[in-house]
């Protein structure tokens, strides 16, 4: 993990979860998981002995009360072995408890947060509909009032964890159209129905099903709520769950970067090691850089746990960038390995299966790249180096096209992506300056010669709309996805 | 140019569409952030819709500015000359 200041004033409690958690994983088989689409039993109680299922809820709980940073260092360790359990954890810590933790009502926090802290119940959070993926305004779940709670309909997939919760955080609307709010129910309430395990690409081993609620009733306190005026409460959940799928890109990230240089470095072709073929060297120093600078982004996320709006920005910069960042190390990796990377033992087919999705739950890249260039267009860019190019060219299109700038949808997805590298960057540059991690100065000059050319990228990449309509041979839409 | 009456009429289009309040249910006195719950991108979509829509040339600044549906129609009305 970055042990660099994530999690400030907890280091030692911190290092010594990570101790455990290492001790724990010496048992972990991650591909006999995947091959049995299970995490087995005895390795759910572990986990649940080592107290890992309470470490973000408070300690009048039965939880150590640590920070999301504390969670993040504990799933990237585990996501450096087993991608499936660290989803499992990650899910429970923080989409699955964290409204609770955060909202619940003291009598909500008292019947659950004691069994969720200690692993008896494991939670699940059910937002994607069939109808609603990205687009969460359009989410059909109702919840309407029932005597004195409510009554919950509607239709969910993709429920990570769902097939062996003990509690669920369902994403519902009040009216058409309404923002979503959040409720807290028990896989076992009548009306509740879980459907069968989804067959996946990869994290197999992890549980995701589709769940139907009908007529689910659940006593008021089981509606969730931010205080009015705060950021709404499903963007809050969403920003620890993005944090903690960040810090999972970031294990399965160094566990490609070091099968990588280990192959390298041992392998020789043409009379050397291939460490020392120029293309190889340049690829691995560029993914050191690269893992470097994920690391560092993660850490600077952490820091702002506590404070909804910026968190929400960083999480998604996190996100987006962590998840490209580890899969492209990963299918380089096996590019490195040659056809021995193609072979399941290696490990690197399970690392690329498990991080496709990674670029697609709790927010599609390109969704939140396009969000992201939206935000840029509305708030202050910060004055430091790494945002020099973004502010250039948030410039350029307010003066070219004015409030007009926000249907550019492939300007603001640039802008995004610029956004994405600036904070990248900016982390990196500060990790190096101030001694956090294992960064260096020479990562930070290879991170800005990629920087540069995925910026000359994204400008030649954005052709005339006409152009593309023509291709297509129909009109494509303009606005933001919301 | 456009009437303004229906200048009026695209202005509720747009906000319903994108609030998915009905046109008859919103009020001048709504706060777009507050009473329509467009959050901060969404209410500069609806501007960037409106500018588009009415060929309307207005600033990012400008937009920013605006907080309510009256002062869109407003902002609007300054623009194609009629107030």
């Amino acid at each position: 993990m970055p042990a660099d200041g994530a999690f400030d004033g907890e280091g030692e409690v911190v290092q010594a979860l990570l101790r455990m958690v290492d001790g724990l994983l010496s048992e972990v088989r991650p591909l006999r998981n995947d091959q049995h689409s299970n995490l087995p039993a005895p390795l759910l109680s572990a986990v649940a002995q080592a107290g890992l299922f309470g470490i973000t809820i408070p300690e009048r709980y039965g939880g150590s009360g640590l920070t999301l940073g504390a969670a993040a260092a504990c799933v990237r360790a585990i996501a450096e072995v087993d991608r499936s359990l660290a989803t499992t954890l990650g899910l429970h810590l923080g989409l699955g408890t964290r409204g609770l933790v955060l909202f619940g009502a003291p009598t909500l926090a008292d019947r659950y947060l004691p069994d969720l802290a200690e692993g008896r119940r494991i939670a699940a959070f059910a937002a994607t509909e069939p109808e609603a993926g990205s687009d969460l305004g359009a989410l059909r779940t109702r919840a309407e009032r029932w005597g004195d709670g409510w009554c919950l309909d509607g239709q969910k997939i993709y429920v990570t964890n769902g097939g062996w919760a003990g509690l669920l955080t369902v994403a519902a609307v009040e009216t058409t159209g309404s923002p979503p709010a959040l409720f807290v129910l028990e896989p076992s309430s009548p009306g509740v129905l879980i459907g069968r395990e989804e067959r996946k690409l990869g994290l197999r081993a992890s549980s995701t099903v589709p769940i139907s609620l009908e007529g689910v009733l659940v006593d008021s306190a089981a509606r969730l709520a931010a205080p009015v005026g705060a950021l709404p409460i499903l963007e809050q959940v969403l920003s620890a769950g993005r944090t903690l799928l960040g810090a999972g890109c970031c294990g399965a990230a160094a566990t490609a970067l070091r099968l990588a240089r280990a192959h390298a470095d041992q392998r020789r072709q043409f009379g050397r090691p291939l460490i020392g073929l120029e293309v190889v060297g340049r690829e691995i120093a560029l993914f050191e850089a690269l893992a470097a600078a994920a690391d560092a982004l993660l850490a600077v996320t952490c820091v702002f746990a506590e404070e909804p709006p910026a968190l929400a920005r960083r999480s998604a910069a996190l996100k987006v960038y962590s998840s490209e960042v580890a899969w492209a190390i990963a299918d380089g990796a096996i590019q490195i390995h040659g056809g021995l990377g193609v072979m399941e033992d290696t490990g690197l087919p399970l690392l690329l299966r498990d991080l496709r999705v990674a670029r697609i739950f709790e927010g599609a890249n390109d969704v939140l790249l396009t969000r992201l260039g939206a935000a840029a267009l509305t708030s202050p860019v910060e004055e430091a180096a790494p945002y020099a190019l973004l502010r250039g060219a948030v410039d350029e299109l307010k003066s070219a096209h004015g409030a007009r700038a926000f249907l550019r949808h492939g300007a603001l997805h640039r802008l995004g992506r610029l956004w994405v590298i600036a904070e990248a960057g900016a982390a990196l540059e500060r990790a190096v300056q101030e001694a956090r991690g294992s960064a260096t100065a020479g990562h930070v000059q290879i991170f800005q010669a990629w920087a540069r050319g995925q910026v000359l990228r994204t400008q030649e990449e954005l052709v005339a709309m006409e152009v593309v309509e023509g291709v297509l041979g129909t009109k494509v839409g303009r606005g933001v996805p919301s | 140019m456009q009437e303004p009456q229906s200048v009026q009429k695209v202005i509720l289009e747009i906000v319903a569409e994108l609030s998915t309040s009905r046109p008859q249910q919103i009020k001048d006195t709504d706060r777009l952030r507050e009473d329509l719950g467009l959050d901060s991108v969404s209410s500069m979509e609806m501007l960037s819709m409106l500018a588009e829509r009415l060929d309307l040339d207005v600033s990012l600044e400008e937009a920013m500015q605006v907080n309510t549906v009256g002062e869109v129609i407003a902002l609007s009305e300054r623009r194609l000359g009629k107030a």
